[in-house]
């Protein structure tokens, strides 16, 4: 037997022993911040801002794991009241950094139905890439175009992510 | 002369394992055990030596400082086969067990719920004669399920992070373990 194949069941005996192949499922963990409200007397075209600072916990999980697969499974923009008002929104991602520059991150443009009090929004940005921003603190900037109502709204904007890490030591 | 030292340490060996087969056969021999490992913690259990020495199999109770749990394991030693009366053997063992629910004593609301199932599979060493008190070492692979429940309160005390309902992480994979601790066994 070659020096080169002994190595290799030395080191699979040794590894069956003494190594950890861990794999971690975490479904549905979401962030949700307060975006603003927008009050009856704004103009038609009105701008939200709203910081969102979870990078020390992304830093934390990517020292964790070794490989790391992340599934963005909601983005929800919601309000205190009816939005039927709203004609168009536009969603603005900053990380305030070359490698993580300000980009349209989702848009909304209304269907045929009312919307109610939720959302559809539309993710313009992969997971993997959204992961790569909340490693730095964000700046999340909602341009909202519609007459305002006649009661302030209060912006709730939430995203949800399932978690899989895998640890190989 | 190799030829000569050859066939006698065959007769040797033929001789060594008639005596063991015929000194192996047993009635029903009972014991109790302790060990301390990971991930069963500490278990107390009723060893069985069903008619051979070489075959025993444990079942126990476990506790891992936040709750209890049961094992279960069938373990074979070989050298005990061949020479009953050695005081050194070799073991390996296939254990199952599983660990309740538990979470740290005044955090139940503010950290998460764990419990697990595993499966360890070993080899080992056992110091001492097989039918009487020995102590044993071994180590292995396991392969471990954690459960963890009561995630969403962790991670909004913790992350300010928020997990929808029934949401349920899960921990699963294989990792190096090891158990130590003694055997008593009535001869």
């Amino acid at each position: 037997m070659s020096k080169i194949g002994l190595m290799g069941m030395l080191t699979a005996t040794l590894c069956t022993f003494a190594c950890a192949d861990i794999k971690v499922e975490v479904p549905n963990i979401c962030n949700t911040s307060q975006v603003g409200t927008i009050y009856p007397s704004y103009q038609k075209v009105t701008t939200l801002q709203t910081t969102v600072d979870v990078s020390q916990e992304v830093d934390q999980i990517q020292k964790t794991f070794d490989q790391l697969y992340i599934k963005l499974t909601s983005l929800d923009v919601t309000a205190d009241q009816d939005l039927s008002w709203l004609q168009d929104m536009k969603i603005t991602i900053d990380g305030g950094t070359a490698s993580a520059p300000n980009v349209t991150l989702a848009t909304y443009q209304p269907g045929t139905g009312d919307p109610g009090m939720s959302l559809p929004i539309k993710l313009m940005m992969d997971a993997n890439t959204l992961f790569e921003y909340l490693s730095q603190p964000i700046t999340l900037t909602f341009t909202i175009t519609g007459s305002p109502p006649s009661e302030p709204a209060n912006f709730t904007s939430s995203f949800c992510v399932d978690l899989t890490g895998e640890i190989n030591k | 002369m190799r030829k000569g030292i050859t066939t006698l340490a065959s007769v040797a060996l033929l001789c060594m394992s008639a005596n063991a087969l015929a000194q192996e056969q047993h009635p029903l021999r009972l014991g109790f055990g302790m060990d301390l490992g990971v991930p069963s913690g500490i278990t107390l259990g009723l060893v069985i030596h069903p008619t051979v020495d070489w075959l025993s199999i444990q079942t126990s109770l476990s506790f891992n400082g936040l709750a209890p749990g049961m094992r279960l394991g069938v373990k074979l030693d070989p050298v005990a086969h061949v020479l009953p009366d050695s005081v050194l053997g070799l073991l390996l063992e296939v254990q199952g067990g599983f660990a309740c629910y538990g979470t740290i004593p005044g955090h139940a609301s503010d950290m998460p719920t764990i419990g697990y199932e595993y499966v360890n599979l070993y080899g080992g060493v056992r110091f001492g004669k097989v039918n009487r008190f020995h102590w044993i070492f071994e180590v292995g692979p396991s392969h471990v399920n954690f459960n963890i429940m009561n995630f969403s309160n962790f991670m909004n005390s913790q992350f300010g992070l928020t997990t929808a309902a029934g949401s349920t992480p899960t921990v699963n994979g294989w990792i190096p373990t090891f158990i130590t601790g003694f055997e008593v066994v009535w001869p």
